[in-house]
C-alpha cells in the first residue's frame, strides 16, 4: 500500500465516506478477470469518483502490477479489510455540526485512541444540547435531555425561591 | 420476563453494540465490551436475545422472537439472565417459550417473584427420599410401573402410540389430587398445543395447570428455552410447598433444535451431529426435578420428559442419554398399539427405578401378580401362533390375559383411583368380573357415594392380594349389585 491511498484513507472523516469508498472498491474488485466495458480501466473512469480513481490507479501503477489480476484481487481485498477495521465513533447531536467541529472531535478522539477514527453522526433535536457518544461498545450520554430532570428541579427551586421573596 | 426500555438499559449500562451479521436467529453483535455469557441483551427494536457465546471481538446472540432483525440494529445489555415474573395467577394460563403470556390468555398477571430460568440444581442436602407414590390414574402404570413423587420417568415411543394421552390422563389425576401440572410443548404443532389446551379446559383442570407452548413455527431460541421456562415455573410452585407434575413433550425435538442452533454457531458436531454438550444441557435440566425439603415441608417436582423414537429404536443417541439421566422409562410399543392394546405400554421393556419403594406391600404384590399374568399370557400366545392344541390351563391363562388387557383399556378422559384399581383387580383375579365395561364401573364409582365408600375402604388394613380377594368376596353382593358385573 502506498502513501497516496494511505493519505486518502486517513482523510476519510465520516462513516458515510468510508462506506462510499468501500462500495467503490467493491465495484473495482468485481472487475478483476474482466475486460472491455466491465474491465478495471473502464470502471475506474466511469463508475468511481475522480479522486479515489486517481489514488487507486497511482497505487497500482507504482506497484508495477497494474495488469496482474491476482495482485489486483489481493490489493482490493486488503483495502476493503483495512476500511472495515477503521473504528467508528457514533455521535448523536442536537443540531447539525459544522465540518470544523466534526474534524475537531475526530482529531481529539483519534489522538486519544491512537488510531484514526471515523465519525458517524445523527441529529436528534430533542437532545436540546450536548452529545451522546458510542465508541468501542461504550456509551456516554452528555445531553441536556438526560440531565433535564435535575436541571428542571433546580430551575423550579429557583423559581419558587424568587416567588417567595 | 420483564425488561426496561432500550433507552433505560442503555443509560444504565452505558454499553452499546451493533448487529454485524445475522444467520437465521443468531446475531453477531460487536461492541458490548463487558457483556457476560447467558446475559439477556435488548435490541433497539424491543426484541430480546440471549448471549450464547462470547468471542474476542463479538458476542453471539440468539434472538428470542420471530421478528426480522436488521444488520446495524443497536443492542444494549440488561445485566439480567433469563428471568420470569411468576405468581399464582399464572395457573390456567398459556405462556410462550420464554414465559411471556400469549395473546388469548386471560391476562391480569401481577409480578411477584422474579425467577431465573437457568439455575444450578439444588444440592443433595435439600433433597428427600422419594416415599410417596404419584398416582397417574392409569392402572397399568400405577400397579406395574409405579412412579414416585419427585421421580423423573422418561416416556418413550414412536409417534402416535398414545404417549400424550397417558400424560394427559396423569395430569388429570394429579390435578384432581391438588398438584400443579405444567405441560411444556416443545416444538409441537399448533394443532397439538390447541388439543392439550382443549383437554385442560374440558376436564376443568385448567386452573391447576400451566401450558408452556413453543410451537414449531416459533424461533429456535424460544423452543430451546421452553423446557427451562417450564422448570422455572415448576420451581416457583415447589418453593411454595406444592407438588408439581412437569411434562416436557418432547426432549428429542428439543435436542434437534439445539443441534440446529449449534450447527449454525459452527460448534463442532459430535455423534449424529449433536453438539458435545447435549448431555449436559438435558441432565442439568432434569436434575432440577426431585423430592425436596422446603423449610420443614416436603415438595416435589415429578418430571416426565418425553422422547420420540423411530420405528421402535430406543438405542438412539438422545434417547439413551435421556434414559441414563432419568429414574426409568415407560416404553410405548407401536406394535402393541397397532394390535389395539391401550395404553400401548410394554411393561417388559419399561423400567421404574424408584417407584416400587413408594408402594405398599399390597400394591407391590398386585403388580407382581399382573406381571406374572401378562408374561404367561405373552408366552401362551406364542404357542397359539404355532397352532398348538391348548390345554385347559393355557386357555385359562389366555382368558385371564384378555381380561387384564381389557381392564387396562381405560376411557380417554377417565382415571381410575388406586382403591378402585385394587378392588377391580381383586374382582378380576377372583373371576367375579371379566374386565369389560370399565367405563360403567367408573361411572358407578363416581356417581354412587355408597359404592365409593365401600371401594375406598377396601384396601384398608389388607396386606395381601388374597386378603383383598377375601374382603371383596365378602362384599360381593353389594359390589356386584351396584357394579352389575
Amino acid at each position: 500500500m502506498y502513501s497516496s491511498v494511505d493519505e486518502y484513507i486517513s482523510g476519510l472523516e465520516t462513516r458515510d465516506e468510508i462506506v462510499g469508498f468501500l462500495s467503490e472498491i467493491e465495484k473495482l474488485k468485481e472487475t478483476v478477470y474482466k475486460t472491455g466495458e466491465e474491465g478495471l480501466e473502464t470502471v475506474l473512469r466511469t463508475k468511481v469518483g475522480e479522486k479515489p480513481a486517481r489514488v487507486v490507479r497511482e497505487d497500482l501503477e507504482r506497484s508495477g502490477k497494474l495488469v496482474d489480476p491476482h495482485f489486483q484481487e489481493e490489493y482490493f481485498t486488503e483495502l476493503m479489510d483495512r476500511l472495515k477495521r477503521i473504528p467508528v465513533v457514533s455521535l448523536e447531536l442536537a443540531q447539525e455540526p459544522t465540518g470544523e467541529l466534526l474534524s475537531g472531535i475526530r482529531q481529539k478522539i483519534s489522538e486519544y485512541a491512537n488510531v484514526p477514527v471515523a465519525i458517524d453522526y445523527k441529529v436528534t433535536p430533542s437532545l436540546m444540547a450536548g452529545v451522546r457518544v458510542a465508541y468501542g461498545g461504550k456509551y456516554f450520554d452528555y445531553t441536556v435531555e438526560s440531565m433535564w430532570p435535575d436541571i428542571w428541579a433546580v430551575i423550579k427551586r429557583n423559581l419558587e425561591t424568587r416567588h417567595d421573596n | 420476563m420483564i425488561i426496561e426500555s432500550f433507552e433505560k438499559n442503555l443509560k444504565d449500562w452505558k454499553e452499546v453494540g451493533y448487529v454485524e451479521k445475522m444467520w437465521d436467529y443468531i446475531a453477531e453483535v460487536s461492541g458490548l465490551p463487558s457483556a457476560r455469557l447467558s446475559e439477556i441483551v435488548m435490541l433497539e427494536t424491543g426484541q430480546v436475545g440471549q448471549i450464547i457465546a462470547l468471542r474476542r471481538d463479538a458476542a453471539e446472540v440468539i434472538i428470542l422472537s420471530k421478528e426480522i432483525t436488521r444488520v446495524g440494529t443497536r443492542v444494549t445489555r440488561t445485566g439480567k439472565r433469563l428471568t420470569m415474573a411468576i405468581d399464582e395467577t399464572i395457573l390456567g394460563k398459556t405462556v410462550d417459550g420464554i414465559g411471556v403470556l400469549l395473546a388469548g390468555g386471560l391476562g391480569g398477571r401481577t409480578t411477584k417473584v422474579m425467577m431465573s430460568a437457568d439455575v444450578t440444581p439444588m444440592g443433595i442436602s435439600m433433597r428427600h427420599k422419594i416415599t410417596e407414590q404419584m398416582i397417574t390414574g392409569v392402572a397399568l402404570i400405577d400397579l406395574m410401573l409405579p412412579l414416585g413423587k419427585g421421580q423423573r420417568e422418561l416416556f418413550i415411543g414412536d409417534r402416535k402410540t398414545g404417549k400424550t394421552q397417558v400424560i394427559l390422563q396423569t395430569m388429570l389425576n394429579q390435578a384432581k389430587s391438588g398438584a400443579v401440572c405444567i405441560y411444556a410443548a416443545v416444538g409441537k404443532k399448533q394443532s397439538e398445543i390447541k388439543r392439550v389446551e382443549q383437554f385442560l379446559k374440558e376436564t376443568k383442570i385448567q386452573d391447576q395447570s400451566v401450558l408452556v407452548a413453543a410451537s414449531v413455527q416459533d424461533s429456535p431460541g424460544e423452543i430451546f428455552c421452553c423446557p427451562y421456562t417450564a422448570m422455572t415455573i415448576a420451581e416457583f410452585f415447589r418453593d411454595h410447598g406444592r407438588d408439581v407434575l412437569l411434562v416436557l413433550d418432547d426432549m428429542s425435538t428439543h435436542a434437534k433444535f439445539y443441534r440446529e442452533l449449534s450447527l449454525i454457531l459452527k460448534k463442532f458436531p459430535g455423534r449424529d451431529s449433536y453438539p458435545g454438550d447435549i448431555f449436559h444441557i438435558h441432565s442439568k435440566l432434569l436434575e432440577r426435578a426431585g423430592n425436596f425439603r422446603i423449610g420443614k415441608r416436603r415438595a416435589s417436582i415429578t418430571c416426565i420428559p418425553v422422547a420420540e423414537t423411530t420405528q421402535g429404536d430406543i438405542t438412539g443417541y438422545v434417547q439413551t442419554n435421556l434414559m441414563s439421566m432419568t429414574d426409568g422409562h415407560v416404553y410405548f410399543d407401536s406394535e402393541l398399539f397397532s394390535k389395539g392394546r391401550r395404553p400401548a405400554i410394554n411393561p417388559f421393556i419399561s423400567v421404574t427405578r424408584v417407584g416400587h419403594q413408594t408402594q405398599s406391600k399390597l400394591v407391590r404384590e398386585a403388580g407382581r401378580i399382573l406381571l406374572d399374568l401378562l408374561s404367561s399370557f405373552e408366552r401362551t400366545q406364542g404357542f397359539v401362533r404355532f397352532g398348538a392344541e391348548l390345554g385347559e390351563s393355557s386357555r385359562q391363562i389366555l382368558t385371564m390375559g384378555d381380561r387384564v388387557l381389557a381392564f387396562f383399556d381405560q376411557p380417554m378422559q377417565k382415571t381410575v383411583p388406586m382403591p378402585l384399581q385394587l378392588t377391580l383387580l381383586a374382582l378380576l383375579v377372583s373371576g367375579i368380573w371379566n374386565g369389560r365395561n370399565l367405563d360403567k364401573m367408573l361411572t358407578a364409582y363416581e356417581t354412587t357415594p355408597e359404592i365409593a365408600d365401600i371401594v375406598d375402604g377396601m384396601p384398608d388394613g389388607v396386606e395381601s392380594v388374597n386378603g383383598l380377594i377375601d374382603k371383596v368376596r365378602n362384599s360381593q353382593e353389594k359390589l356386584t349389585g351396584v357394579f352389575k358385573v
